[in-house]
């Protein structure tokens, strides 16, 4: 067989019934639907998505439940259903549909698929096997497992947020990276749990907590406490081992270029490259140690020579040399990059309502060109009404027809 | 290893049983930096035997603090800790053509291999893709890279400063002005997610492996892991023309705002968190005028809201109002250093922090995964290793070399 034609993700097999909302819990089921499993999206008129209804910034107002910019961009492949969860007939059907998958994933606050009889002892009645993965903003156990937050909230309180920022500023939250990140941990999770299903038969609870998924990626910091009492600051683009390591203003407008020194090696071809050799054997940036100490008057050397070229010749002659630099590249000027163009990240696909909307690509590529593909657009609200619930329930024409008329399938 | 999904049945029974989900699987780790290292840790996290290959002179983690004692001491890395407990490690040389018949022989057996060299390098090397995939169909090579294995970028150095910047997220860290450079994210933050999205790739394959007969490269480019974590605002430019910025906040009812002692996040948009607010600042008099009375409106003049929301916050300190306020539904939560997390109570009551032995360090206490599996628990299994330490047991056990066989291999300083 060709190897071109060989598949490398084939989720085919795997049913998701998916009650995610928001952006972290979509993003990882995304994850999972871009591999090929199929994901059944869970939603109703009566509580919709708000990332259907908004992005949580007061942005532009969208045209339509089927419109929305999050809602399209971390929904794509996937399928959905409406049924109304507060209607016990809805809850009946949605057992039926546990009944027939394999993974069940959720993050709404802890106890609320307990309330709904979804919990994880009531799943496994209805299919011993079956793989509950959970995520909330502390976990579900513990004294603050029923506090709320969005991804800002799971950044300030993970560590993260007062780990950014300039030495002499405030902390930064951020936003929807840690959301989609949190996502990429639910993804993690669910494939670990579906791989020993696999090999062992058993499913499993698993309890995500979106504030440790976050410390987990400051884990040397936390660290640095439980060893020596350390409590690390932000230090803005600084390193405590890398020098040179910051971003500086080149020519044109909001231009920067950023340059993370990391060997004595790259030192030196650095100075070289700037036209500087004598710094090489300067008393001020002899050592790495002597560096550090004198980066402030470095930063403002090198801030000399960079402010005379735009920010990719500087780039250009820097990875010449060998030594690490980039652009800071912001949205407007990310598609136009040659590398990310020849990477084609950006990907036109074709919507009913919006007739294309561009789509990034998976963060994967493989030798597999469909891979890096994006076979469809985010479902239309209960668009898969008639497949689901006729085609893989079994339910009569009469019987859809019925529960829709009564607002359960809304 | 038999089978990865072989089953073990007696009397209609399936009685393999496995402590965790990659029992037995052998993956392993070569080459520079830390994303490489986030991603096996995952893998070793999940139960995967994971072997770390270092070059003979070590891992460059290994000069990274914390340290222990603050003392710098290629044993005594906490980072390395965080990073490498529950893994092998061996020493190998792949630039002599003993070393790489070694790093073969290895590959032969495992079914991940996560790598991080330049493309160039690693075909300079005669280890490439092409040549791994004719030692063993089925291997997994996960390859993590600044830009990629394709491209005019893909033998640009980058660190994780560069790529950050590169892949749009520097260009929207709120940092509320154009006069200052634009900043990266926390530490090695980066890394670890650019590890995680890889290690998401890897589990991918390994569970398509039946129907696909397994076998991938996977090409992993950080710049393009951060520009799918950051997607959202790529695409609402790209779709809506929206641009967000570095010095444009979205103005909503909230955000960081200080306290007595420190800063708080609040967020205070819908109804019934709004309400909430005003009843944990005890029902301002200022609460019923027009601008506060919906949603929208309070959108309009969320500035002029903010402020007076502020002007109250300063005079609270930042736990008493995190407490308070989410008892009342209002999502506020506090900024929390590094030594706030370890003692949160909250931190405690989940065990997130876990006691890991080293034989230099002692004990030390690290965060476990932040899943918890009903039935397959985070274990430790061992150490994080010395440098070469398990050059005997491996190449032993794994490769059948005999003890002086493996003593001929350091002499010549291929391990």
């Amino acid at each position: 067989m060709d190897q071109m034609d060989q598949k490398v993700f084939d989720l085919s097999d795997i049913r998701v019934l998916d009650f995610t909302w928001a952006w972290a819990g979509p993003y990882g089921t995304m994850l999972l639907a871009f591999m090929g499993a199929e994901v059944l999206k869970v939603e109703s008129m009566a509580r919709l998505d708000h990332s259907r209804v908004r992005s949580l910034i007061a942005g532009p107002t969208y045209g339509g439940v089927n419109q929305t910019g999050p809602f399209n961009e971390l929904n794509l492949c996937k399928k959905s259903i409406t049924v109304k969860l507060s209607d016990p007939r809805g809850i009946e059907v949605i057992k039926r549909l546990v009944k027939i998958s394999d993974l069940v994933t959720n993050n709404f606050r802890p106890g609320v698929m307990e309330k709904l009889g979804l919990g994880y002892e009531e799943l496994r009645k209805i299919k011993p096997d079956i793989i509950l993965v959970s995520s909330s903003t502390c976990g579900s156990t513990g004294p603050e497992k029923d506090y709320s937050g969005y991804a800002p909230s799971f950044s300030s309180i993970s560590g993260l947020a007062h780990l950014m920022g300039f030495s002499d500023g405030p902390p930064t939250l951020v936003g929807g990276r840690v959301d989609t990140s949190v996502g990429t941990t639910m993804a993690l999770a669910s494939l670990a749990a579906l791989i020993h299903k696999k090999r062992t038969g058993k499913g499993q609870y698993v309890d995500i907590s979106s504030r440790e998924a976050m410390s987990c990626l400051i884990g040397d910091a936390l660290v640095a406490y439980t060893l020596n009492r350390d409590v690390y600051r932000r230090e803005g683009n600084r390193d405590e081992i890398f020098v040179p390591h910051n971003a500086y203003r080149c020519q044109g407008y909001d231009n920067w270029i950023s340059i993370a020194v990391g060997t004595e090696e790259e030192w030196q071809y650095f100075c070289r490259a700037l036209g500087h050799p004598e710094w090489i054997r300067d008393e001020r940036f002899l050592s790495r140690e002597s560096r550090k100490k004198n980066e402030d008057e470095l930063d403002r050397l090198i801030a000399g020579w960079t402010s005379g070229r735009t920010d990719y010749e500087a780039m250009e002659i820097l990875q010449k040399a060998g030594v690490p630099a980039t652009p800071m590249l912001d949205n407007e000027h990310l598609s136009e990059d040659p590398h990310v163009q020849a990477r084609q990240m950006f990907l036109k696909i074709s919507h009913p309502e919006l007739k294309e909307r561009i789509a990034l690509a998976p963060p994967w590529k493989t030798d597999s060109p469909g891979d890096a593909q994006i076979k469809r657009h985010a479902p239309l609200l209960g668009e898969h009404n008639d497949y689901v619930y006729g085609k893989l329930l079994g339910m009569s024409r009469e019987e859809i027809e019925k529960l829709t008329r009564e607002q359960v399938f809304y | 290893m038999k089978g990865l999904f072989a089953k073990s049945v007696a009397n209609g029974k399936v009685v393999v049983n496995m402590d965790s989900p990659l029992s037995g699987v052998p993956v392993l780790e070569f080459g520079p930096g830390f994303s490489g290292a986030y991603c096996a840790k995952l893998l070793s996290d999940f139960g995967a035997e994971v072997i770390k290959i270092e070059s003979p002179e070590g891992d460059p983690a290994r000069g990274r603090g914390p340290f222990a004692g603050n003392k710098p001491h290629p044993e005594k890395s906490g980072l390395f800790v965080y990073l490498n407990t529950n893994k092998y490690g061996v020493t190998l040389d792949c630039k002599k053509s003993e070393g790489k018949k070694i790093f073969k022989n290895l590959v032969q057996k495992a079914y991940i291999l996560v790598e991080t060299f330049p493309p160039s390098e690693l075909s300079a090397l005669g280890l490439s893709h092409n040549v791994l995939r004719e030692i063993n169909p089925r291997l997994i090579m996960v390859s993590i890279t600044p830009f990629g294995q394709t491209g005019p970028y893909r033998d640009y150095r980058a660190r994780a400063l560069n790529i950050c910047q590169a892949s749009g997220e520097s260009s929207l860290m709120q940092t509320g002005t154009l006069e200052r450079e634009p900043i990266k994210d926390a530490r090695l933050a980066d890394d670890f997610d650019c590890g995680q999205t890889a290690a998401v790739a890897a589990l991918g394959v390994l569970l398509s492996r039946e129907k696909t007969g397994g076998g991938a490269h996977l090409d992993i480019s950080m710049q393009e892991v951060l520009m799918s974590l950051g997607r959202v605002d790529i695409l609402r430019y790209a779709n809506e023309q929206g641009l967000m910025r570095r010095d444009l906040r979205g103005v909503v009812v909230g955000g960081l705002m200080e306290c007595s002692d420190g800063y708080i996040n609040l967020v205070a948009i819908q109804e019934n968190q709004w309400s909430g607010l005003l009843k944990l600042m005890d029902n301002p008099e200022w609460g019923r005028d027009e601008i506060c009375q919906d949603e929208m409106s309070r959108a309009w003049n969320a500035d002029e809201i903010n402020e007076k929301v502020q002007a109250w916050m300063i005079k609270h300190k930042k736990e008493e109002v995190y407490h308070r306020g989410q008892a009342l539904d209002v999502p506020i939560t506090p900024v929390y250093d590094p030594e706030d997390v370890v003692n949160s109570r909250q931190t405690a009551a989940r065990d997130f922090l876990v006691e890991v032995r080293h034989p230099e360090i002692g004990k030390v206490k690290m965060p476990q995964p932040s899943y918890r599996f009903s039935e397959t628990p985070w274990r430790f299994a061992r150490p994080a290793p010395r440098l070469g330490e398990h050059n005997q047991f491996i190449y032993r056990e794994r490769l059948g070399l005999s003890r002086e066989e493996i003593d001929g291999l350091k002499e010549r300083k291929v391990i």
